[in-house]
Formats: C-alpha cells, structure tokens, sequence
C-alpha cells in the first residue's frame, strides 16, 4: 500500500463534481415532482375526499362509539405499528 | 491401499488459505443465524465461499491438464451477474415494494438524500490516496451507496479485481446500519437538537402522480447519467407496475417470488469471487475499512447537511433525519425515528425518516450513474 497524494488531488475534482451533480438532479427532481403535484393536485384533492368518507362509513358500521381522531394520529398508530413492532429479520431481508 | 491414497489424495492439496476462507464462511453464517444480520445474504455468500474453497471445487471452472471443466457457479456468475443481469432483475423487486407516497408528499426532504451520498465521493478520493486505481477507487466508494444492487453494477461495470470484498462489505454494512449510524448521530447533535420536534402535514399525492412519477425520474436520470439508465429504469418498472394498480398479480410476484429467487442465487454466486488467492490480500481489509469510512462519511453529511439548514431557517429541522439519506431501507429511517424516541418518547419523526430513507434510494443510483459517468471505463 502506497499513499498517492497526486491521485487524491486528481480525485477531487470527481468528488466536487459528483457532488454537485447528484444536488443538480436532486434539485431538479423536486422540482419535476411538485409541478407534477400541481399538475395532479384536483385528483389528489377528489380522491382525499372520497378515502376518508368511505373509510368513516365503515367505521361507523363496525362501531359506533368509536373515539373521533385525526387523520394524523391514525397515520402515527398504524406505523409506529407497521415500523416498531415488526420483526427485523423479516425486514432486513427485504431491504435487498 | 492405493484405492484408499487416491480417494484422500485430493486432501492433500488443501492449503491454509482455503481453511481461513472456511472459517470467513462459518463466521458469515453465524452472523446471518445467530445475529440475524441480513441472512438471505450471508447464508448463502457464507455457504459459497466454503463451498468455492474446496480443493479442486467443481462447484467453480476448474482447468485440469489443460482440460477445462465448467463449475456451475462459474457459470451463474458469468451469465448472472457479469453481465449485470441479477442486481438489475432484483431491482424490480426493490422497485415493487417500494411506496414513495411519503417522499411525493413532501419532496423537499429528498435533498438530504443528496446530501448523505457524500460518503461515497469522499471515499472515492480517500481510496485514491491509498493507490487503488481510480476505476477500483469508485468501486470501493460505492460500497457507500448501502445499496447492494448499485454496488455489484458498478464493481462489475469497471471489472475491478476486488468485486468479491466490495460486496461482501456493502451487505454487511447494511446489516450493521443499527450499530454504526447512532453513535455517528450522537456524536455530531446535542440532545437539545435530538430533541427538536417537526411539524407533519401529510399532502395529498394522486394515484396519477404515483404513476408519473418512476417514468419522470427514469427519463430525467436517463438524461443525466445514461450508464445508470438501466439501474434506474429496472428499479422505477418495479415501481410502475406497483402504482399502475392493473398489475396487482406481477408486482406481488416481484416483491416475493422474484426477489427470492435472485436472492436465493445472488449469495451464493458472489462467493465465485471469495476464492482465496483472491480475496485473502490485504487490501480486502483496508477495502473493508474504507467502506465503513463511506458509510460514517454519508451519516454525518446527512446530519451536517441538516444542520448546515438549521443556521438559516427559522423552523429547525432535527438534523438525526438527514442520517436517513443513506439507502438501506427501511432500516435507517427506523434507526432515526428510534433515536427520536430515545430522547422524547413522543417525538415522531418516522414520517419524515421514511420520506428521506426512500429518496436515498434514488439518490444512491444517481450517485452510481454518475460515477460511471465521470470515470472512463
């Protein structure tokens, strides 16, 4: 093993541009994905509105007595189940 | 008695190398039982490099009098992931499990994608200094991309000699995630910014911009870094067939069957490499080293990145997310939403952790392509 001062200075520029690059196309992609939000934003609204509805009807059905929680603290109960009480072995062997 | 010699002969040309790649073998397959650490790799990668490391092993292309006989695993790997096939069908799979609706819901976030691949290119250079050639140099970085996949694509892409440590190290490392993340977290954040809490607002994202969304990225990297193009392309198909919603039978498939079944060869075809000669050098630990050195580098560009934010907003961000860059899904996001917990147990930040983790997928292949692309063949 050799230590090669040259080619680490050599290297650098490939850094400074890799890095630059991947924060280009990073930008760039934001960008891409909130136009095509903006674009789709009516549809997103139109099929917010009718998920919820549905899902309250069939909660109501089940259980009318059933606690009123937002939408957020939902969200939060079914991934802290989805994430925390998972099984790693399970998951890592997913993450592939 | 020459029956008996000739039946034990071949023990004879066992040598000390092959036995210490027996017990690099045992080791990896008890991390995989014992530790759990990523067994559907380990097992079958450990499993290979005792079987490839048999004397005369006929499981690998062996010439004999000048008479080649052909290994089945020879032959898995020329046809399998020589030609890049395994890690691209594997892709699908990833792809296909894949749900982006948190990063399309807040697409900003994706920036600390970006930022926690600075690992891979300060690596690179560190690399460079140590004497690999610049094309083994991006091989090695790559391993900070913690993304097994990319890391096969470009090691084989530049036909580096050293392939079998560098993936061998990017699914390890993967597996460590939980150990080597926290203490790099904690020793660049006060508790105060552990504590930090950040607000949600869960956006609406339309089915439709689901399905845009893998074509748009695959046109746009297509553009950018046309060698990673089939990288990309293959992951955002798995995605698509997700999204369309028409396609429920193929995607399952490819969540389950298909990467099962890549994975079930992929392990053990890697270990074509671990052949002793080859992978017994020196420079397999300090590769080893080096890809922890990209690992903890894009931990903490992550958390510099997020910090570096923090100095001009006025909503302070946790900078323990921008950790979540790195590729290895869902298992950093996790590990970050733990860490929140650990400090406040009602600090949530897995909405946002998630977001970043998958955009670090993306970000990982972007990161690769360019590689390719800035370096010559």
């Amino acid at each position: 093993m050799k230590i090669d001062t040259d080619a680490f200075l050599d290297s650098l520029p490939i850094m400074g541009n890799g890095l630059l690059g991947i924060f280009i196309v990073t930008a760039v992609l934001i960008i891409g994905i909130y136009i095509l939000k903006a674009l789709t934003s009516r549809k997103a609204e139109a099929e917010a509105k009718t998920e919820p509805a549905a899902e309250k009807t069939e909660e109501t059905a089940v259980d009318p007595s059933v606690k009123k929680e937002s939408a957020m603290d939902l969200m939060k109960e079914r991934e802290k189940k989805d994430f925390l009480e998972t099984d790693d072995t399970f998951t890592i062997s997913n993450d592939l | 008695m020459d029956g008996l010699e000739s039946l034990f002969s071949n023990v004879l040309n066992l040598n000390i190398k092959q036995v210490v790649m027996w017990i690099i073998g045992g080791i990896l397959i008890y991390l995989a039982i014992r530790k759990k650490m990523e067994p559907t790799l380990l097992l079958p990668i450990g499993f290979g490099a005792i079987l490839v490391n048999l004397p005369l092993s006929g499981a690998i292309t062996q010439t004999t009098d000048g008479v080649v006989q052909e290994g089945p695993i020879s032959i898995l790997f020329n046809n399998g992931i020589a030609n890049e096939l395994f890690p691209l069908l594997l892709f699908v799979g990833i792809g296909a499990m894949i749900d982006f609706g948190p990063l399309l819901s807040n697409p900003k976030l994706m920036i600390f994608g970006a930022a926690a691949q600075f690992g891979i290119f300060f690596t690179l250079s560190m690399a460079s200094l140590f004497g690999f050639e610049l094309k083994d140099a991006a091989s090695i970085a790559i391993i900070g991309a913690a993304d097994g996949p990319t890391s096969i694509f470009v090691a084989n892409y530049f036909g580096t000699k050293y392939i079998g440590a560098i993936i061998v190290a990017a699914y390890s490392y993967m597996a460590l995630v939980p150990i080597v993340q926290p203490p790099v977290i904690k020793l660049l954040t006060t508790k105060k910014e552990r504590r930090i809490r950040m607000e949600y607002k869960a956006g609406n994202v339309s089915k439709t911009a689901k399905i845009i969304f893998p074509i748009f990225v695959t046109i746009l990297t297509g553009l950018v870094a046309p060698n990673a193009v089939a990288l990309i392309g293959f992951l955002m198909f798995g995605n698509l067939i997700r999204e369309c919603g028409v396609l429920d039978s193929l995607s399952k498939t490819a969540q389950s069957v298909l990467s099962n079944l890549i994975t079930l060869f992929l392990g053990i075809t890697i270990a074509e490499k671990m052949q002793a000669d080859a992978f017994l050098d020196p420079t397999t630990l300090l590769i080893l080293g080096l890809g922890l050195v990209a690992f903890i580098f894009d931990t903490a560009g992550g958390v510099l990145f997020a910090k570096l934010i923090n100095l001009f907003s006025k909503k302070k961000i946790n900078p323990m997310i921008g950790a979540a860059g790195i590729s290895a899904f869902p298992m950093s996001a996790r590990v970050v939403h733990k860490l929140g917990l650990e400090e406040d147990s009602s600090n949530f930040l897995l909405t946002h952790t998630i977001g970043i983790n998958v955009s670090g997928q993306i970000a990982s292949v972007i990161a690769g392509g360019l590689i390719l692309n800035l370096i010559a063949r």
